[in-house]
């Protein structure tokens, strides 16, 4: 309720300011317009948007970001490494399973953040139809610290 | 005189599709917020013609603008969820 609040708000003003924008200079009579329309045009849109939200991610832990800074060196170096040395063939597969079921905010979280590290790159996603999904990542170094904030 | 029957004749579609959006189902919500989007654009341009303001062509040309590029994404949406 209070998102929906906040969200109306926001979409408020934003009407709002594109209206003075658009139409300045204002008559008072105008504003109060402005002001009422796109209150109305706001509550309206919100409304008509729900159950087109997309998937709400898992609930965000503050030392998923703590890793991944972390990961990102690791990663760099071994990365770093394995192109020093010339080695063709570097990393291998594996499989991560999600935490929760057969969620595409959970499997679009875990794409996300297991793809933003050098070291590791999601290359197939396993809806898990009723059980937990999974997703396939190939890896250059060990099992990065954000695979296991997402297995969590 | 013209212009100001047709605006007060357009008015009374906003009410309706305001209703339908309140209370309809979700693809009867979109489709009603199509219409009244149609419905302010006309009005907007009427408006501008009775009020002698030209800037609410402006508005309606850039409701218009965005009346189609929302209902864009709506559609992608609705493809993922049927």
């Amino acid at each position: 309720m209070g998102t929906r609040l906040l969200e109306g708000l926001v979409w408020w003003a934003a009407l709002l300011a594109a209206y003075i924008f658009l139409v300045s200079p204002l008559t008072w009579d105008e504003w109060v317009l402005g002001a009422v329309l796109s209150a109305v045009v706001s509550a309206a849109a919100i409304v008509a948007t729900e159950g087109f939200r997309p998937p709400a991610p898992p609930r965000l832990r503050w030392w998923h970001l703590v890793r991944l800074p972390v990961d990102l060196v690791r990663d760099t170096g071994v990365l770093a490494r394995g192109l020093v040395a010339r080695r063709r063939h570097v990393g291998r597969s594996g499989t991560v399973t999600l935490p929760e079921g057969d969620s595409r905010g959970v499997r679009a979280y875990a794409d996300l953040l297991l793809s933003s590290t050098p070291g590791s790159y999601v290359f197939d996603v396993r809806p898990g139809e009723g059980r937990p999904g999974s997703v396939r990542v190939h890896r250059i170094g060990g099992r990065a610290g954000v695979e296991r904030v997402v297995e969590d | 005189m013209v212009a100001a029957v047709a605006l007060v004749l357009v008015a009374v579609v906003v009410p309706l599709c305001l209703v339908e959006v309140f209370h309809g189902d979700p693809l009867s919500r979109l489709v009603a917020l199509e219409a009244l989007a149609v419905a302010a654009t006309l009005e907007l341009l009427l408006m501008s013609r009775t009020a002698g303001r030209s800037p609410y062509v402006d508005v309606a040309l850039v409701l218009a603008v965005l009346t189609f590029a929302g209902s864009l994404v709506f559609a992608r949406f609705w493809g993922r969820e049927l």
